[in-house]
């Protein structure tokens, strides 16, 4: 087996999660920001995005077929439409969560609402939000193996062609990469946290 | 200089927070509002810095209709304390001290010496408390600082919603009695709403008793021992023992 073969769908697999995550990541978190000012609204694009999620994703893949094609851009499609839901949520209770004492303070303190925003809610519903972001990492590597199926490549690719071939190496070649990756991928959101976490703060959220 | 004219402050459901209310503060007093919960005196606090508005009547600021300024830079003239103290835990010492000359645009220099200043004020070594975070300091400590963040930028009027509301008792006298020592040193025009009446009675120059939204009386911590106008002033303030301390 050809380990150019390997590394270079990982990097595409890299790439498909890469893109999905981060407009994921822009998408939901302003969205979140959003929504935290109007919680009337805030309950039905919950919903939307929840819904999103319960489409098996092979479905998805299948439903844009006619109208985007095959490749990259359908399946980074589908993947971002996947990623919404857990930042949202996390963004949203985060948000939700931060002390009104702490807001009413800085109101009272003559912060305008972008100040309160900036200075205070967002760096205390970071930690939070990242947790978020770390659990549609996680969902997304996985995910994207199936985007072989529409011709977007990464290690599904792999997998894909031992299910073919009854190649057992072939699969591993494919899956232990994306394990790898979910692994790597974990340990530096944890240790980001670690970093934006509160010095001294016994159990901060 | 402030003026409350003819407030009231009403609810759609009818109900009313404060009601015919006329309250004129001297440059420098320090006011203490009491009354039993949700006679208005926090409704009165945050009219001040619009927090809430009034729905009738107005408040004047050295002769100012507060409605014309901007309520954010009005904010920012003004100090504000709150019971639950409310640092910003993500932010050290220094930073929560310096959150208003901060949104002000401060150069660097002259917010980190102003920190330093105002710790040495009430004796907390600068070198040991401005890189602290909120969660290292005992409750006192946290109140204190919360009093500093209000005094940073140097505003003219002080609002403190039971400042010291969250302290243990031994605490609580103590810092009341710096409150009393940076009133007397820096002449700052405090409002003061507590619920313990003794701290009122041990820094005001003048107490306002309210109850149901309405005025009961206004006047020095002697007059409304003395001179009660309803019998519920004695009742409230504890005319019987106080008097007996005297």
């Amino acid at each position: 087996m050809n380990a150019g073969l390997i590394f270079s769908a990982f990097l595409r697999h890299l790439e498909l999660c890469a893109l999905s995550v981060g407009l994921g990541t822009v998408t939901a978190v302003s969205l979140g920001i959003y929504l935290y000012y109007r919680p009337r609204a805030a309950a039905f694009w919950l919903g939307v995005t929840g819904a999103l999620q319960t489409i098996p994703s092979l479905a998805l893949y299948g439903l844009f077929l006619p109208i985007l094609g095959i490749g990259l851009f359908p399946a980074v499609t589908a993947l971002f439409l996947y990623s919404l839901t857990p930042i949202l949520r996390a963004t949203l209770v985060s948000l939700k969560e931060v002390d009104p004492a702490l807001t009413e303070a800085a109101r009272g303190m003559g912060m305008d609402r972008w100040q309160i925003l900036r200075r205070v809610l967002l760096p205390l519903a970071l930690p939070g939000i990242l947790s978020g972001i770390r659990m549609s990492t996680m969902y997304i590597i996985s995910w994207a193996t199936l985007a072989a199926f529409i011709g977007a490549g990464g290690l599904g690719d792999l997998v894909l062609g031992g299910i073919y071939n009854y190649d057992i190496r072939l699969i591993l070649a494919g899956s232990l990469p994306a394990v790898l990756l979910a692994f790597l991928c974990g340990l530096a959101f944890d240790r980001l946290a670690r970093r934006l976490s509160i010095p001294g703060a016994a159990n901060h959220e | 200089m402030i003026e409350y004219e003819k407030i009231n402050k009403s609810y759609q459901t009818g109900s009313y927070a404060v009601l015919d209310f006329n309250l004129s503060i001297a440059q420098g007093e320090l006011l203490a509002i009491i009354g039993p919960s949700g006679c208005g005196k926090t409704t009165v606090l945050k009219m001040l810095n619009r927090l809430t508005d009034p729905t009738d009547g107005r408040i004047l600021l050295h002769g100012q209709d507060i409605r014309a300024l901007d309520p954010i830079a009005l904010r920012r003239r003004m100090g504000y304390v709150i019971q639950q103290v409310g640092l910003f835990p993500h932010m050290t010492v220094a930073e929560n001290i310096t959150v208003v000359p901060d949104i002000l645009g401060w150069p660097a220099v002259k917010k980190h010496s102003r920190a330093i200043e105002l710790l040495e004020l009430i004796d907390m070594n600068p070198a040991d408390f401005l890189h602290r975070y909120p969660h290292q300091l005992s409750g006192g400590q946290q109140q204190r600082i919360g009093v500093l963040r209000a005094l940073a930028a140097d505003p003219e009027v002080i609002l403190m919603d039971e400042p010291f509301g969250a302290v243990d008792p031994l605490t609580r006298t103590k810092l009341q009695q710096e409150l009393k020592t940076l009133h007397s040193r820096l002449h700052k025009t405090i409002l003061l709403v507590t619920h313990d009446i003794d701290e009122a009675f041990r820094l005001a120059d003048r107490i306002l008793l309210m109850r149901d939204g309405r005025i009961v009386q206004l006047g020095t911590p002697s007059e409304l021992l003395e001179s009660p106008v309803v019998p519920f002033v004695s009742e409230y303030i504890g005319a019987t023992r106080r008097k007996a301390c005297l």
